[in-house]
């Protein structure tokens, strides 16, 4: 009889996964910050941080910061807040808010986690914040929003601060049946959407600190007008609808309702349903509506959608009684816009959502339009993009409506454009008399085309500042379609082409953002960053004599800088205390002098050749474009339209190009000269104002040394913040085992710059697993010392053959058992970020397994292993796709190295084991891994469609999946230390060598097993019902997708002595080679597969696996769960073409067969016919 | 490890307090925390978190015989001790969880046998939810609805086997099974003085048990199913100054324990035979002091005393067949 002891997959599995979460993994920040300072200052109710460059710009650091003026500010206007806040809601915190300032990156950052007690700001909004909200004032409208969120979410928390929920899951496996079953749920404060945001808006609203401002009331304006409102169930969940301007729209129909609240329930309704949701947990939010109010959720959306649907089309149908001024859409008319009846109907005959998605595919972020002085060129900033391309024979499509251009012409001009990579929102400009533009760049883009497109630019101190660059337009004569284009692209197929280079920096410019080229090309005027503020400066093409014309360093902020024609003075929109106006600043360094000094928003300034300045501006609560003549200060009103008329530019041939805010999008629109509205508008400015005035404000300082008294360094001991967790309760089963029923609970800790990272999770059970994890962030690379050790009770029969003949079943007699299994890891490693794409890291651990069975009275040390590992990491699947299912492009390979040494140390063999003949003690081995994995959107390759499939499958969103994973291991090895592949459930806890999933989802998990691995996988996703968008209780589900995929490859192992006189049988009926150069690498394809390839218990004759193949079908259904985050499933069937022999409890009965197979390896005879495995998650991810 | 379990669990968690960090502050969404024992309700206060670290010590003298006769050990010195982490959490204004790991220090002396054995092992760990059905202040009336897991963390191998039972090296320190607990607990105070009382179901699972071994190869186990168990207490207490003393009485009654073969699938139960005369009940009296330092500590003492009993001593396991004996406890209980 052989008793041998097997360790379950699942324990080394377990055992194996080490904490591997993403270097540096800061909340908003990829990259620890070695070299600053942290200091706080502590008020009454807040400690802010601040960082500090160790390194001062005097000594050589281009990257110095210093961001005290910011914390000092935001100081100031957090304790003046408080008060008013806390007020709202009635509810004082007595605990300190801490808010850290991050003045290290270039881009918009503000959020608070409130039960951490935490607030994270950026000193820099970039320009996206402006256009989207209205006013300017960032330190105060940032806080209050935050800190409204703070007091707002403590108060309607019906859960204690210090969880985050609870876990509750687990997994059920039926090995007979072939079925896995896996349910996640995780009940947390499920606050709507659009109450928390909107929640946010309106007590800063009624505090005093927000408006609802021109901007917000044109977004809603055009959702009502152009019927793109969400949803009642859209608004409710907190993972936002999909389209365009969703996110924002989310915000500012929850402000919106709020309004409508105080103004139908009285003021302090929105405080009521945070204190009602705060007295008890409950799955469904909205029942708190009906709880508070007397009217359920679903009756007060309606009567809100009605009172601000009429309200807006009485003021629509104002508007175009007054006679609206819209201009034509640049490249050509829309098809929304029909001229005709049969034109109309056939739009409307489309599906509503492809109609929204035609109006969004043409453009939706389209702003700062430019043509070049020459007028051969038009530009426009595009969602970070420049797109520029030729204009056509007769000009631009809007100023020839109905005349000289084709449409058509028009259109494939559009088509043929390309889009240079920039800074989104930030400026660019032509530079006259050159084929060549300035724009906002960074300064990682400048890294040259191989690391552009590899994305390995090296940037070791995790900077990416913003900076001022130059790309040269290189035209290319083209025909197409008999006509002549002189176009930027020279692709006339695949039609837009980005691309980054050529590109120059400017030097001298790091920080600076939004270029204005001179009349003659010689300078740049630019706006510069520091220390939560700008100031306008002016530098020469070359970079050389750098000027800063204004000196501001108290948060004032300006935007959008450009040249009088004279080249004698720059006109610039400053916002400064609570107030947006034009002024001109001569550059001889003479004084500011308004344009415009009100309370009118008025900003996008553009001096045109007539001498006038064009702008932005929203006198009557709407926003058009007027023009201003410095000479004579008489202003005219230009457009009159229903959105949003921003970013004016005209064109040489006085023409006008401006980016029309819509309900879809902001477009871009041109307006004859000749259809200038030209209305009288001075009245509607103060364009002379007091100058006294004007300067008192100018020069204004804020008194903030009160900070310095209460400014100390910062301790990370003094700013721990409040550790925060959840019980966890799991579940796991096996066909014939206990219920293996396991609690605890993790806990998460760090200080709040995040510099010691601390995670701890304990569950003890049937099975019972501790984890410590430290990372130290304060240096690069992250140091993560991590530490886990858990015992399973490991539940299985066996098959006892008596006679140890598998050719007699008559005297299998089966017996159950329980294992007691063990596992301890240590791990030190050290990760980077190489790049926004490239992450390396390296390490080493230890671990070592162990077992007790009812003989022993402690743990039997079974094996123990050594490892020293690096990896790298590149993938540009971008976040935001974590839990899209179906991202439609990117690429992730893995490369994995291991050296590792394994010592089999188990005392009942003598310290040693066979595995493939060999007698295994100690050896060091040599583990490389590898793996591809691309998402291919289907579309027609170089325009070849002859059936029109690939251009449906496009339209429909279809993708396809390639997945390669290899991987050699340069030794035999026990059987432990091999690949293993097998289909896995997400909900399985642990990790197996593959990915993804669905690969040989057909085979047992873990089955499969070799030193030589070759897999690769197809998959082919498609949509079955998108944007279903729907609220069933707690649960909101997005989309369906379905995927049809299949597996093809093998694991190759080391092979026995076959000859006899080569090998003899140890007292486990093994073989074992005399000679260990007797066993031989078994060669992909060429061999077949023998430890996975089923051999007749009778007969002896293998079923020669060279290849096994699986093939699949699943359905992925995206939902969230109580307005949180995602509540993903799925279900999975697979079908595996070949038998198979493999690792353990392969045919899943919990049995495991003790007849001796004969072949020297530890696995036994059991098999796996062909058949189906289904798989069902719940919650669990796919 | 086992012995670091708790220890390591409480260093890392003190860890950052001694630095006086923020992490400890008092939140203002704390419910308000009385400082007398009498006013306390039975669920935790929103926002509180509760570390107890207790002790229980049990030297027994015997045991009940199937028929309810105290019977005593003929030579054996029967040390029982737990030692437990127990945390309480005022997850939301009605709910608490808590979860609670003990571990056993066990010592079985015979002089007659000339064994002497003890050791130090994981028990099992308990967890559960409680649900403030009913709730009013001043005075305090508190009622909840309780459900508890019992998980089998603990030991369940008895070491070498081969020469008998009598010759185990390790302790077993768990059933082997998970238990589900219900049931409902209320209290009502009256000035000064309060009455305490509830009563539970609880259903035992089976499950594979590592302490039970076949005999032809003594490396195999079976399957044991513990009956269900029904159990009730009482108990009054009175406040005098920051010390409230308590003193009431339990009873429950169990269902026989089955064992066998496993069943494959869901009802793995199905082939189990009952053994008889493993059911029975058991009564007793119990009191305790609970001393409230501050409003974050207290100081707890209770003692407990079988009075009656029957049981089938088939195998030593506390957890369903306790020995005979007094149990002393004491405990410390920080909150925040």
């Amino acid at each position: 009889m052989r008793l041998r002891t097997l360790l379950s997959g699942a324990l080394l599995a377990s055992a194996a996964m080490t904490w591997s979460t993403r270097a540096e993994a800061k909340f908003s920040r990829d990259y620890n910050d070695p070299d600053l300072d942290w200091y706080t200052i502590e008020t009454e109710h807040f400690a802010v941080h601040y960082p500090v460059s160790k390194v001062t710009s005097e000594e050589g650091n281009d990257h110095y910061i210093n961001a005290e003026y910011s914390a000092r500010k935001t100081a100031k206007v957090s304790e003046e807040m408080w008060p008013l806040m806390c007020a709202e809601l009635n509810y004082f915190l007595k605990e300190r808010i801490h808010v850290v300032i991050l003045d290290q990156p270039d881009r918009l950052e503000g959020f608070t986690i409130p039960s951490f007690d935490w607030i994270e700001i950026s000193a820099n909004p970039g320009g996206y914040f402006y256009r989207m909200r209205g006013r300017g004032e960032w330190f105060s409208d940032v806080m209050i929003h935050e800190f409204a969120h703070v007091v707002s979410l403590k108060a309607s928390n019906a859960l204690a601060e210090g969880n985050q929920g609870a876990l509750i899951g687990g997994l059920y496996n039926d090995g007979i049946r072939d079925t896995s079953t896996g349910v996640e749920l995780r009940p947390g404060q499920g606050d709507p959407w659009w109450w928390t945001e909107g929640g946010a808006e309106f007590w800063s609203d009624n505090t005093g600190y927000y408006v609802w401002t021109s901007a917000r009331d044109a977004n809603i304006r055009m959702t009502v007008l152009e019927d793109r409102l969400l949803t009642y169930d859209e608004w409710e969940s907190r993972v936002d609808a999909n389209d365009w301007g969703d996110g924002e729209r989310g915000y500012q129909q929850g402000f919106s309702m709020a309004l409508y609240l105080r103004e139908r329930f009285g003021d302090e309704t929105m405080a009521r349903m945070a204190i009602e949701y705060g007295k008890g947990w409950r799955p469904n939010w909205e029942t708190v509506i009906e709880d508070v109010l007397g009217i359920d959720g679903r009756t007060l959306y309606e009567d809100w959608r009605k009172y601000i649907t009429e309200k807006y089309e009485v003021q629509e149908a104002a508007m175009i009684a007054d006679g609206l001024v819209e201009g034509y859409p640049v490249d050509g008319p829309k098809p929304w816009q029909p001229t005709t009846p049969d034109a109309r109907d056939e739009w409307m005959s489309e599906s509503r959502r492809d109609r929204e998605k035609k109006r969004h595919a043409t453009g939706t972020w389209d702003i700062e339009g430019r043509v070049s002085d020459d007028g051969r060129w038009y530009g426009k900033n595009s969602r970070g993009a420049i797109v520029v391309e030729q204009i056509g024979e007769g000009g631009l499509y809007a100023f020839n409506e109905g005349g000289a251009v084709d449409p058509e012409s028009a259109q494939r001009a559009g088509e043929m454009s390309k889009a240079y990579g920039a800074e989104f929102m930030h400026g660019w400009d032509f530079i006259p008399g050159q084929d060549a533009m300035v724009v906002t760049t960074s300064e990682a883009r400048d890294v040259g085309k191989w690391h552009y497109w590899t994305r390995t630019g090296l940037t070791t101190d995790g900077y990416d500042w913003k900076a001022l660059g130059i790309i040269q337009l290189e035209p290319h004569e083209l025909k197409d379609k008999g006509r002549d284009y002189e176009s930027l692209s020279n692709d006339t197929v695949m039609g837009r082409e980005k691309t980054q280079v050529p590109l120059s920096i400017i030097p001298n410019t790091l920080r600076a953002t939004d270029p204005a080229v001179s009349p003659d090309g010689q300078q740049v005027a630019f706006l510069q960053y520091e220390d939560g503020g700008l100031n306008v400066g002016v530098i020469n093409m070359d970079g050389s004599d750098k000027r800063l014309l204004t000196s501001f360093t108290d948060g004032t902020m300006f935007q959008h800088v450009d040249w009088s024609p004279d080249g004698q003075n720059l006109v610039v929109s400053i916002y400064r205390n609570y107030q947006n106006d034009l002024v001109v600043i001569p550059l001889d360094g003479g004084p500011i002098r308004p344009l415009t000094w009100d309370a009118a928003e008025s900003f996008d300034p553009h001096w045109a050749k007539d001498g006038k300045v064009y702008f932005t501006s929203d006198p009557d609560g709407v926003f058009n474009i007027y023009s201003v003549d410095p000479e004579t200060m008489e202003v005219l009103q230009i457009t009159n339209v229903r959105g949003m008329a921003e970013c004016p530019y005209i064109t040489p041939d006085g023409n006008m190009v401006f980016s029309m805010y819509t309900g879809h999008g902001w477009k871009m629109y041109g307006l004859p000269k000749e259809q200038f509205l030209n209305r009288p508008a001075t009245d509607r400015f103060v364009t002379a104002p007091d100058m006294d005035m004007v300067n008192a404000s100018l020069e204004y300082r804020e008194d903030l040394s009160m900070f310095e008294s209460m400014t100390t360094r910062y301790r990370w001991t003094k700013s721990m913040m409040p550790p925060t967790g959840a019980p966890m309760i799991r579940y796991s089963n096996d066909t014939m085992t206990n219920w293996g029923v396991s609690g605890g609970f993790y806990v998460f800790l760090q200080d709040f710059v995040e510099n010691h990272v601390v995670y701890v999770s304990a569950e003890l059970g049937e099975d019972s697993d501790i984890a410590f994890q430290y990372s130290n962030q304060t240096f690069h690379p992250t140091l993560s010392l991590f530490a886990r050790a858990g015992k399973s009770k490991f539940d299985f029969a066996r098959a006892l053959d008596a006679d140890d003949d598998p050719s007699t079943t008559d005297d299998i007699e089966i017996y159950e058992a329980e294992q007691v299994q063990t596992y301890a890891v240590v791990q030190g490693a050290l990760y980077y970020p190489w790049s926004s794409a490239l992450f390396v890291g390296a390490g080493a651990r230890g671990v070592t397994y162990g077992f007790q069975t009812v003989s022993d009275r402690d743990f039997e040390p079974f094996m123990v292993n050594a490892a020293a590992f690096g990896f790298a990491s590149w993938s540009n699947i971008s976040a935001r796709y974590a839990g899209n299912a179906n991202p439609r492009g990117g690429r992730t390979v893995d490369l994995n190295y291991m050296r590792g040494f394994t010592d089999i140390v188990y005392k009942g063999y003598y310290g040693v084991d066979v595995d493939d003949g060999e007698q295994l003690d100690a050896y060091g081995y040599n583990r490389y891994e590898g793996r591809w994995t691309e998402n291919w959107a289907v579309r027609p390759p170089w325009g070849w469609d002859p059936l029109g499939l690939l251009g449906l499958a496009s339209d429909r969103q279809h993708t396809l999946v390639t997945d390669v994973q290899v991987g050699v291991i340069d030794r035999n090895v026990q059987y432990n230390d091999e690949f293993r592949a097998g289909g896995r459930h997400p909900y399985f806890w642990g990790d197996g060598s593959i990915q993804p999933n669905t690969m040989f989802a057909g085979y047992p998990g873990g089955s499969l097993g070799g030193e030589t691995m070759l897999i690769a996988a197809l998959a082919y996703r498609f949509p079955i019902k998108t944007d279903i968008n729907k609220k069933i209780g707690p649960l909101y589900i997005y989309d369906l997708h379905g995927q049809v995929m299949g597996t093809a490859g093998n694991l190759w192992s080391y092979r026995p002595p076959q000859k006899a006189g080569d090998y003899y049988t140890n007292r486990f009926d093994a073989r074992v080679a005399y000679d260990p150069s007797d066993i031989r690498r078994e060669i992909p394809f060429v061999d077949y597969s023998y430890k996975n390839s089923p051999v007749d218990p009778v007969t002896g004759q293998v079923d020669k696996n060279y290849l096994l193949t699986d093939a699949g079908a699943e359905l992925r259904l995206s939902a969230s769960m109580f307005n949180r985050g995602y509540w993903n499933s799925f279900a999975r069937l697979a079908y595996g073409f070949n038998e198979i022999r493999g690792a353990g409890d392969v045919n899943g009965d919990d049995i495991l067969s003790t007849a001796d197979n004969g072949l020297g390896d530890s696995l036994s005879n059991e098999t796996e016919k062909p058949g189906l495995r289904l798989y069902i998650g719940l919650g669990t991810g796919w | 490890m086992k012995k670091l379990l708790p220890a390591g669990l409480l260093a890392t968690l003190l860890l950052p307090s001694v630095a006086q960090a923020t992490a400890w502050e008092a939140k203002t969404m704390r419910a308000p925390m009385s400082a007398r024992e009498v006013e306390r309700p039975l669920k935790m206060n929103k926002g509180w978190l509760e570390l107890g670290l207790g002790t229980d010590v049990k030297q027994s003298q015997g045991y009940w015989s199937a028929e309810g006769e105290a019977v005593d050990f003929e030579s054996a010195e029967f040390l029982y001790t737990t030692e437990y982490l127990r945390i309480r959490y005022g997850f939301s204004p009605r709910i608490e969880f808590w979860w609670q790991a003990p571990v056993h220090y066990i010592r079985l002396q015979n002089p007659a046998l000339g064994t002497d054995t003890d050791g130090m092992y994981l028990g099992d760990p308990r967890f559960g939810l409680r649900y403030e059905l009913y709730r009013t202040d001043a005075p305090l009336t508190s009622v909840v609805g309780e459900i508890e897991m019992k998980v089998p963390a603990g030991n369940e191998v008895p070491g070498s086997y081969i020469a008998g039972p009598a010759t185990f090296q390790n302790f077993v320190t768990t059933t082997g099974t998970p238990d589900l607990r219900l049931g409902a607990s209320g209290k009502r105070q009256f000035g000064i003085f309060a009455v305490q009382g509830g009563g539970h179901f609880t259903h035992r699972f089976s499950g594979m048990a590592g302490y039970l071994i076949e005999t032809d190869y003594n490396q195999f186990n079976a399957r044991i199913k513990p009956g269900w168990e029904l159990d009730a207490d009482v108990s009054g207490t009175v406040q005098l100054g920051p010390v409230a003393l308590r003193a009431g009485g339990w009873a429950e009654t169990h269902s026989a324990v089955r064992i066998g073969t496993t069943s494959p699938g869901l009802f793995p139960d199905q082939n189990l035979e009952e053994v008889e005369g493993s059911d029975g009940s058991s009564y007793g009296l119990e009191g305790g002091l609970t001393l409230s330092a501050t409003r974050s500590l207290d100081l707890v003492a209770g003692v407990s005393h079988p009075l009656g009993g029957e049981d089938l001593m088939f195998f030593p396991i506390e957890d369903l067949h306790p020995t005979r004996g007094t149990t002393w406890s004491g405990s410390l209980e920080f909150r925040f």
